[in-house]
């Protein structure tokens, strides 16, 4: 692509200097040509006049002389011309002639500098043998005035010099005509040439200016061609890398989620074999306690003891919760909606003032496979972790339920785990701290906390993971430092009429259960 | 006053337990596991059961089920410490079978003994 721009360029430009060469040319040969016309036709024509003027001279001191003898003489034989008068004359006449001699060698080397083709060798030879016979009869005449001529004679000399000067200035005459038509037909024939020469400089300059559009074009479409290359290139860069992401995002979840599920088997086993441990403590202290002395030492050491089991007991109940297998009463389901409202209030007078509580439940009735008992705990634990982000100044949460479906593959903001189907989508977003990026992916597993010592188990992620899975259901958390957080659990729905007969059953067995549940 | 048989594979989950119910007066049988407490059932009678669900040999739920079918008046009171074994939910298994009561270990040895007297103070048949 480079390699053709770069030639098309230096094509275009070689191109482009030769037509501005040749025009340049063009204009010099004009300029030439119009300094010819000046330097040819111009001095001949003012060679022939200057000889026009010698003849002139030579005609009016001839002419002075006659009219003075004429005035004169005659008659008047007492006033003789003196000799001094007409040598003055015939001084005038020769100067006359020696103009025309010198402008008619001005005119030769014309001739032979410039090959001038006007006057013609025959007209110019006219021309001298008239100035010839004039420069003669001149002279006749100054010698017949000279030596007192009759006035007859001088008559006849004045005739034939008048015959003479007519025929000289006539030849002038007719070779200044000649030469000025010729002078004009070089002209324009120039001016013809010029501006052909013109035309053409003017047609090599639209040739010059179309190449170099027609370049332009070829380049800016050329560019065009490439910058759409590029952008195709980019766009598919950017397609793959989308897919990529989307592919890690799956993954990533899919890692996830094995992980969590390999915790929770860890973690159950555990709770299990602490369990059993826990018992022979629980069951012996209590005992030991009740057999003590009252108020003893002895006493207050085994309610220590005691209470720590107790305490450890219900640490493993969390972590039950979250590996799925919980101890619990088995799980039945409840209308989400309503029970959320309840949640809310109650949670509504436990929220610092400085945080606002926004709800927006979007669902009439929301049936979901959870216990009313696990919605109050995964609820008052959200807003607990969403309070404590927002810890300074004041902050807000919002709360929303609304039904979303689930399609395979569809909006990447869909966690992959889930079955198509539709879903209550219980959302619980702050605008306080937010989640590092490194802490994201650790939050649900058990015992991790990024509260101070003794203020967190970090159970209680893992218990809503643990309650949201179990039912079928999955959790979206999105974190954005400085931000805030946004939960987003996927529940199950089910649907109206078997989550009745769930309900029912569900009754039915509390009922049963209900002397069963006595303490536990 | 009452006979139980106590069930349980951990021997010192029986020791604790089978004290604090002979303490609050009561005769107590243990037996390891499901197998042995068959065994024993059937040469003996008991008013209540008290067992594990997660046993080797014949767990807890095999138990409830064998009881069911020979004596179905004998109240079982079912414990467990829980444990993952699939997405299945043992107590509520047993409670589905028809064990009378489910605790989660570790159970409060007095809300065992209310379990006893409650099962023992109403017998459905004996």
């Amino acid at each position: 692509m480079k390699f053709r721009l770069y030639l098309a360029s230096v094509v275009v430009l070689c191109l482009v200097s030769i037509l501005v060469f040749l025009g340049t040319e063009d204009a010099q040969r004009s300029l030439r040509l119009s300094e010819e016309i000046h330097t040819r036709t111009v001095p001949a024509l003012r060679h022939l006049e200057q000889m026009r003027f010698g003849i002139l001279r030579i005609v009016s001191s001839t002419s002075e002389l006659m009219v003075a003898h004429f005035a004169g003489g005659g008659q008047d034989e007492q006033r003789p011309r003196t000799g001094e008068a007409v040598t003055t004359e015939t001084k005038l006449i020769e100067q006359g002639s020696d103009s025309y001699r010198m402008a008619r060698q001005e005119l030769l080397a014309l001739y032979l500098n410039n090959d001038n083709p006007a006057p013609d060798h025959a007209d110019l030879q006219a021309i001298d043998r008239s100035h010839a016979e004039l420069a003669a009869t001149s002279e006749r005449i100054i010698s017949l005035v000279h030596a007192r001529a009759s006035p007859q004679e001088l008559t006849e000399a004045k005739e034939v010099f008048e015959v003479q000067e007519m025929q000289a200035l006539g030849a002038i005459a007719q070779a200044l005509g000649k030469t000025q038509q010729a002078a004009d037909a070089q002209y324009s024939q120039l001016t013809l040439e010029i501006t052909e020469l013109r035309n053409q400089t003017l047609g090599l300059g639209v040739l010059a200016v179309a190449v170099l559009l027609i370049y332009s074009v070829f380049v800016i479409r050329l560019l065009q061609r490439e910058a759409k290359a590029r952008q195709e290139a980019e766009d598919l860069a950017a397609a793959n890398a989308a897919e990529i992401e989307r592919r890690r995002h799956i993954e990533d979840r899919l890692a996830a989620h094995q992980k969590m599920e390999a915790l929770g088997t860890m973690v159950g086993g555990i709770a299990h074999s602490v369990n059993n441990l826990l018992v022979p403590i629980i069951t012996l202290s209590k005992m030991l306690k009740q057999d003590a002395p009252a108020g003893s030492e002895q006493q207050l050491d085994l309610a220590r003891i005691l209470a720590s089991g107790e305490k450890a007991s219900r640490l493993l109940k969390d972590m039950l919760a979250f590996s799925r297998t919980g101890a619990a009463a088995p799980s039945g389901g409840c209308e989400l909606a309503d029970c959320l409202r309840r949640t809310l209030s109650l949670a509504r007078a436990a929220l610092p003032a400085s945080v606002e509580l926004h709800e927006r439940i979007l669902v009439d009735a929301a049936w979901v496979p959870v216990e009313e008992s696990e919605i109050d705990t995964i609820v008052f634990n959200l807003l607990s972790n969403a309070a404590d982000a927002i810890d300074s100044g004041s902050g807000r949460i919002d709360v929303s339920l609304a039904r979303v479906m689930v399609e395979k593959g569809s909006a990447k903001k869909v966690p992959v785990r889930l079955q198509a189907g539709e879903y209550a989508c219980l959302t619980i977003a702050d605008n306080g701290c937010g989640i590092a990026e490194t802490v994201l992916p650790h939050v649900f597993e058990p015992f991790f906390t990024t509260k101070p010592v003794g203020k967190g188990t970090g159970l209680g992620l893992s218990v809503i993971y643990g309650s949201v899975t179990q039912a079928g259901g999955d959790i979206i958390v999105d974190s954005k430092l400085g931000a805030g957080t946004r939960f987003d659990l996927f529940l199950p729905l089910l649907e109206r009429g078997t989550a009745g007969a769930t309900t029912n059953t569900i009754e039915n067995r509390s009922k049963e259960l209900g002397q069963a549940t006595l303490g536990g | 006053m009452a006979k139980l048989l106590l069930v349980d594979d951990d021997a010192d989950v029986r020791y604790a337990l089978g004290k604090y119910l002979r303490r609050a007066g009561h005769e107590v049988v243990e037996a390891g596991d499901g197998k042995a407490a068959l065994f024993l059932l059937k040469d003996d009678s008991f008013d209540t059961i008290v067992t594990d669900i997660i046993m080797p040999e014949a767990d807890g739920i095999e138990l409830v089920m064998a009881v069911r079918r020979r004596t179905p008046g004998l109240p079982i009171i079912a414990i467990s410490g829980g444990g993952r074994l699939g997405s299945l939910n043992y107590l509520s298994m047993a409670a589905g079978l028809g064990a009378k009561i489910v605790l989660s270990k570790p159970v409060d040895p007095d809300t065992l003994l209310a379990a006893v007297d409650k099962v023992v103070g109403h017998p459905s048949s004996r």
